[in-house]
């Protein structure tokens, strides 16, 4: 890939954005990507059929509401057994190929929760705590 | 994280935190891109080339870019100044891009930064506020603790406050630079 141009006149975007689930984070930073470029990749590794298959629905229902110049789409790669980094880092690099002359930007949404609510939660939900801190790590 | 990680080793590859807070009101999150009102704050040790990359890619997305650099004396404050008005005209004519010195007279650097970012949320609490960070990518592993400590600990202090958007662009140093 060409190395960032000097004059913002001369930069072409072209986003990628990781996503798990379509909640309010992720369409915050679907927002933000698309308020960049319309050339916007959401790019899904399922780790079980249901829930590539509930994602896919809220997709679709979610991009009726673009107009038809935007490009944002999703692609569910089907990569299981192996770890999901491996597919998304093929995509970029499958992606960089395709168009040398554009700057690649990879949004990673993340929703934080604020403190007095993490401690209030924490005895409840350590088990999804738990969970979700391992689907990062496996990212 | 790992997956940040692996990130970070990825030439040429813009990398960008966006992050919201669950208990912020959620109507005023924009969830359209006509919503999304971009600032831009570019921290700058100095104008050199990179820092120009930077400055145009945040440009290329804000119309609002800040390019903020804390002064820790007089001298100091009057040679970016300077360095600014030289380049200015070649590269940043339309005013989308502004200098901002911001004095710090204990000569600490982290510290002035956060307030003055705190400030502008304060003041533009409907903006989206990004702040973009050079990562020096060295060329071989056992020279990374030697770069950029200031940028890794404003780093990590930026990505504890939910609500600014932190991106990453790649600078490639090579052996000898």
């Amino acid at each position: 890939m060409a190395p960032l141009p000097l004059h913002a006149q001369s930069i072409h975007h072209r986003l990628i954005m990781p996503i798990a689930q379509l909640n309010a984070a992720a369409k915050y930073a679907l927002a933000y990507a698309r308020s960049i470029s319309p050339e916007v990749t959401a790019l899904h590794v399922p780790v079980n059929d249901k829930e590539a298959a509930a994602l896919q629905v809220d997709w679709e229902g979610w991009q009726k509401g673009l107009s038809a110049t935007e490009l944002t789409q999703m692609e569910i790669i089907n990569a299981r057994h192996h770890r999901p980094l491996f597919p998304f880092l093929n995509t970029i690099h499958q992606l960089a190929h395709k168009h040398p002359s554009d700057t690649l930007t990879v949004i990673l949404p993340e929703a934080v929760e604020s403190p007095w609510r993490r401690y209030f939660s924490a005895q409840r939900s350590w088990d999804s705590r738990f969970l979700s801190s391992f689907s990062l790590i496996s990212w | 994280m790992g997956f940040k990680v692996s990130l970070f080793f990825q030439p040429h590859l813009v990398v960008t935190n966006v992050s919201i807070q669950e208990q912020r009101n959620p109507s005023s999150i924009p969830l359209h891109p006509r919503d999304m009102r971009h600032r831009c704050v570019v921290p700058i040790a100095e104008l050199d080339y990179t820092t120009l990359q930077s400055l145009a890619y945040a440009r290329s997305i804000s119309l609002h870019v800040i390019a903020a650099h804390v002064a820790i004396d007089q001298q100091d404050m009057q040679e970016i100044r300077a360095r600014w008005e030289h380049i200015r005209k070649d590269f940043f004519s339309d005013a989308g891009v502004q200098l901002v010195v911001i004095d710090s007279p204990y000569r600490s650097l982290l510290r002035p930064l956060l307030a003055y970012l705190d400030a502008l949320q304060e003041v533009h609490p409907e903006e989206t506020l990004t702040v973009i960070l050079p990562e020096l990518v060295v060329a071989h592993w056992w020279e990374q603790p030697l770069h950029n400590q200031t940028a890794l600990r404003l780093k990590a202090a930026l990505l504890k406050r939910p609500g600014i958007v932190v991106t990453d662009i790649p600078h490639h140093l090579r052996p000898g630079q």
